[in-house]
């Protein structure tokens, strides 16, 4: 029987068109800056002036065409180090966030796979839950609470009100009638904690819920303490699912311009919104693309070197279907 | 009894994209109503062959003659032919009487006559009843007979059964190959069974064809093939067998283990280089000091093991082991002489398959 | 030991559901200074209700979400099918590129696929928006699609054939119906996933058409506004209806793992 081979077509085609070329622009794009056209100004006889292009063509009108050049400019602009500090501010962030995403999350996964846990799967379902509304509106929901004249404040206005000795506590640490929790890096570290929490906690949990029980009992068997059966079972085979984990917290952390946005008001901007602004404002389109493939670099860069810990598919044998 | 001959398979050739050959020419006859088993270890082309007739892979070269038309080229869903696959391939999302009544409903048979058609293959298999019953909730054996009901509602001419008894346990096994050997006699369709059980081969077939390495090695039936092993391959892959390098001294002279026996093989010329058989229930043990066993190899018992029926002892002689099966039992160490007689000596050219392509099978099959 | 467990559970489910909570209450509040508490009212849902501009961006999003969930699963079976089908090497190559954009981050996807339609010159607006998703969507769904292909008993399509059945009825009877639950699951992840998305769209939509989180973005820049807390606990009664409903099974046989959370891979 021979395989069915036309099936591949299709679906290659639209890799092709929706994920190879695209990206082929990127780096085109990336690599390239429009440049106005060369030419030289040519006095006529009757006093005018004429232009030649470099072509040799002569118009009479001023050339206003832009042309595409390959140039490494935007590279060098990317170097300066405005970006520099941006591209390192966005990584800092993005490394707090993917840690305390692990360190709150790991214990959850362990917690929920527990033998003794019930119903883990409405826990489960229960943590999953939020992240099914829509990802606007969960940072959104952070802001109402934590903006100047928001939930938040209103509620420790009332106790100050209520308590007088409160007040004056907070007067003294020379905390004013207004806290401002939005707009700083914590903020938007505390918006990607929300947001990307669920992502460190569901394949952790995945791979903890897949160990054999019996190399659990069976370290217990041997003597092994809950402490060190964790640390030489549990762990060790629980890495896969860090490892998945971490990137999916890492990438879009490291990425995102709206919670930066949002939470940070503008005031913490990040590689991201530097992108989205040579889309929008800016409009430097190869800018822009130049700071993709930077991004692009990084993020293929980290996921290489956490996959490098990882082991490979078993081989397959070949199997036919149609 | 006169047998039509109903597939001629000629000299069939399939090399495998990776330029693996995985049959090298073979030729087979299979008549009407026959049980034929392939018979051989992994890798040496017998399922390759199967799916060939089955119409699962194209031959690179060779003919497939189904009643004299030439089938390589047509479809497995043209060929009333039916396989029973090594896992069954039950379809899991349909249940018993669904999977049996696959065939005739993709042929939009009369609902009616194939519900009775399917309790009568059930029962035929022995699983009247199950109609209903999930193919998750059924044992391995069960499986089997569905799988096996699945493939003969469709009255196929030829049934090929790619090692179905493989998943069961011993007890099983046994139970099945009666089975299978009962409804081949009922349905009066004929059967070609792959497999690597040599008992299983010996047991259910009218014909054994072994292979090995993409050859065919030698067809007959299984008396033949048990008693008449025509390479030393054969031999030691039917049943146990002690095999020896020696020499034919002359027609009906052999030397091996340092001694000349009388044979009754000829025609192997002076001197030729040969291959000898010995069948562990072959080799008598005497005493030592016996004088009718003078000139006789001598031995040492080096082990001795009951199995039921026999003991089974391993005697060294020489720089050889002979495996040694009787009803008579020597303690370890003792000394012993062994006797052959002529007609259990088996003589038989050196085997031709080469080094280099065995090794290349065995590692296929890992 | 054991209290402090659920103790640690009980607080990150309380930092995952305060702020919902919250939003749920506020949603209900009547006072123009939004902190303070003034009484009951469904004053937002009525305004809400008659916003054109959410109601056109809630039917974007929905026909959009559907769309590119009904369409990446065909391409995405198909596409799980041919790579299952092919030789090692040549198949480790092409997962690589269909994994691409789920290793890179949406900003790049976004501009990647916002090139592409410059350079082709289409319009951007609903079809570009639409090619978008679907063209996220499609590896999610390879991706639940692979392990059911994998578990496959390797000889049922020729079982199928040697039945009698050409190879598409054989895929239509036999294969499909066995790998149904991850096609299932391939589409409800593409749904969640185009529902979700905002930062591809951003890049990829234009001519005035918007979905749910972009008006969301739009309007959350300029400040709070107390109908996007309405609208946020109508979303969120659907959502918790909706998965409650899917997994009412699981949680009663209290099944470890079965069933679709098992499947649910969050979009981000």
């Amino acid at each position: 029987m021979k395989r069915n081979k036309a099936l591949i077509v299709p679906f290659a085609l639209w890799a092709v068109i929706f994920i190879v070329i695209p990206l082929c622009l990127i780096v085109w794009y990336g690599v390239t800056v429009e440049e106005p056209v060369a030419y030289t100004e040519i006095a006529l006889e009757d006093g005018q002036t004429a232009y030649q292009l470099e072509d040799g063509t002569v118009v009479s009108e001023k050339p206003w065409q832009k042309q595409t050049v390959v140039s490494l400019e935007n590279f060098k602009r990317m170097l300066e180090p405005t970006y520099l500090k941006l591209l390192l501010r966005s990584l800092k962030i993005a490394v707090i966030t993917t840690a305390i995403c692990l360190l709150l999350g790991y214990p959850v996964a362990l917690i929920l796979s527990g033998r003794d846990f019930k119903r883990p799967a409405l826990w489960l379902m229960l943590i999953i839950l939020p992240m099914w509304m829509n990802f606007l509106l969960r940072t959104y929901s952070w802001m109402s609470i934590l903006e100047n004249s928001g939930i938040l404040n209103s509620w420790i206005s009332a106790l100050r009100e209520a308590v007088p000795a409160f007040d004056a506590w907070l007067e003294s640490m020379g905390v004013g009638k207004r806290i401002i929790f939005l707009y700083n890096e914590n903020a938007v570290i505390l918006g990607m904690v929300y947001n990307y929490l669920s992502f460190m906690i569901m394949p952790i949990y995945t791979v903890i819920e897949k160990i054999d029980r019996s190399l659990l009992e069976a370290a217990a068997d041997l003597g092994a303490s809950p402490a060190r059966s964790f640390l030489r079972v549990t762990l060790p085979y629980s890495l896969p699912g860090v490892l998945e984990g971490v990137t999916m917290v890492f990438v879009p952390a490291v990425t995102t311009f709206v919670i930066s946005q949002l939470m940070g008001g503008g005031k913490v901007p990040l590689i991201g919104d530097i992108i989205q602004n040579q889309f929008g404002k800016s409009s430097d389109w190869h800018f822009g693309a130049t700071l993709s493939l930077l991004v692009m670099v990084v993020v293929l860069a980290f996921m290489g070197a956490l996959r490098s810990m990882d082991k490979d598919e078993p081989d397959r044998k070949e199997v036919r279907i149609l | 009894m006169q047998h039509n001959t109903i597939l001629s398979i000629r000299d069939l050739r399939v090399v495998f994209e990776d330029g693996f050959e995985a049959l090298g020419g073979v030729s087979l006859d299979i008549r009407e109503n026959e049980f034929v088993t392939l018979l051989g270890p992994s890798g040496c082309g017998k399922t390759t062959l199967l799916r060939c007739i089955g119409g699962f892979e194209r031959p690179t070269a060779g003919e497939i003659l189904y009643k004299g038309q030439n089938i390589v080229s047509l479809p497995p869903y043209k060929r009333n032919i039916n396989t029973v696959f090594q896992r069954y391939a039950l379809f899991p999302h349909l249940n018993v009487a669904q999977n049996v009544s696959f065939g005739p409903d993709l042929r939009r048979e009369d609902k009616k006559k194939t519900a009775d058609e399917v309790a009568r293959m059930l029962a035929l298999v022995g699983l009247a009843g199950f109609e209903r019953r999930k193919i998750t909730s059924l044992s391995g054996g069960q499986q089997q007979r569905v799988a096996i009901a699945r493939a003969l509602i469709n009255r196929p001419d030829v049934l090929l059964l790619d090692e179905p008894l493989g998943a069961l346990d011993l007890k099983l096994r046994r139970e099945m190959q009666l089975e299978l050997k009962r409804i081949q006699r009922e349905s009066g369709i004929t059967f070609i069974f792959v497999t690597h059980d040599q008992e299983e081969a010996l047991t259910m077939s009218d014909r054994v064809a072994v292979m090995r390495a993409g050859q065919i090695l030698q067809l007959g039936t299984p008396e033949d093939i048990y008693n008449e092993p025509q390479s030393a391959y054969v031999a030691d892959f039917i049943g146990d067998s002690n095999i020896f390098a020696g020499t034919m001294v002359r027609d009906r002279l052999v030397r091996f283990l340092g001694c000349t026996f009388p044979c009754v093989d000829e025609g192997f010329g002076t001197q030729a280089d040969v291959d000898v058989v010995l069948r562990p229930e072959d080799v008598k043990l005497k005493p030592a000091d016996d004088p009718a066993a003078a000139g006789m190899p001598e031995g040492v018992v080096e082990s001795l093991l009951f199995k039921g029926v026999h003991y089974e002892m391993k005697v060294l002689s020489g720089e050889s082991v002979l495996l040694v099966h009787s009803t008579h039992a020597r303690p370890v160490g003792t000394r012993v002489r062994l006797s052959v007689a002529p007609e259990d000596i088996q003589v038989m050219r050196k085997s031709d398959c080469s080094p280099d392509v065995l090794q290349k099978h065995a590692q296929r099959a890992v | 030991m054991k209290k402090l467990r659920k103790l640690y559970i009980g607080l990150i489910m309380a930092f995952l559901y305060a702020p919902i909570v919250l939003l749920i209450l506020y949603s209900f509040n009547d006072s123009k200074s939004r902190a303070n508490w003034g009484g009951f009212t469904l004053r937002w849902y009525q305004e809400l209700l008659s916003d054109s501009a959410i109601l056109s961006a809630l039917s974007t999003t929905l026909s959009i979400g559907l769309l590119a969930a009904a369409l990446s699963t065909v391409l995405g079976t198909v596409g799980a099918i041919a790579l299952f089908q092919m030789r090692r090497a040549p198949r480790q190559a092409l997962l690589s590129v269909v994994n691409l954009p789920m290793l890179n981050s949406e900003v790049v996807t976004g501009v990647s696929l916002m090139l592409l339609f410059a350079m082709a010159h289409v319009q951007l607006g609903y079809l570009t928006l639409l090619l978008a998703h679907i063209s996220f969507c499609v590896p999610y769904v390879v991706l639940s699609v692979l392990p059911r292909l994998r578990q496959l008993d390797p000889n049922l399509a020729e079982a199928a054939q040697d039945l009698g059945a050409t190879p598409l009825q054989g895929f239509f009877k036999v294969i499909l119906p066995d790998i149904m639950p991850g096609v299932f699951s391939g589409f409800v992840m593409a749904l969640t996933m185009s529902i979700d998305d905002f930062v591809v769209s951003f890049f990829t939509t234009g001519s005035g058409v918007s979905n749910l989180s972009i008006t969301i973005y739009t309007m959350a820049k300029r400040g709070i506004s107390p109908k996007i807390n309405a609208l946020s606990t109508i979303i969120f009664g659907c959502v918790f209806i909706l998965l409650i409903g899917l997994n009412l099974r699981d949680f009663k046989k209290d099944g470890r793992s079965k069933g679709k959370i098992d499947n649910v891979r969050i979009p981000y």
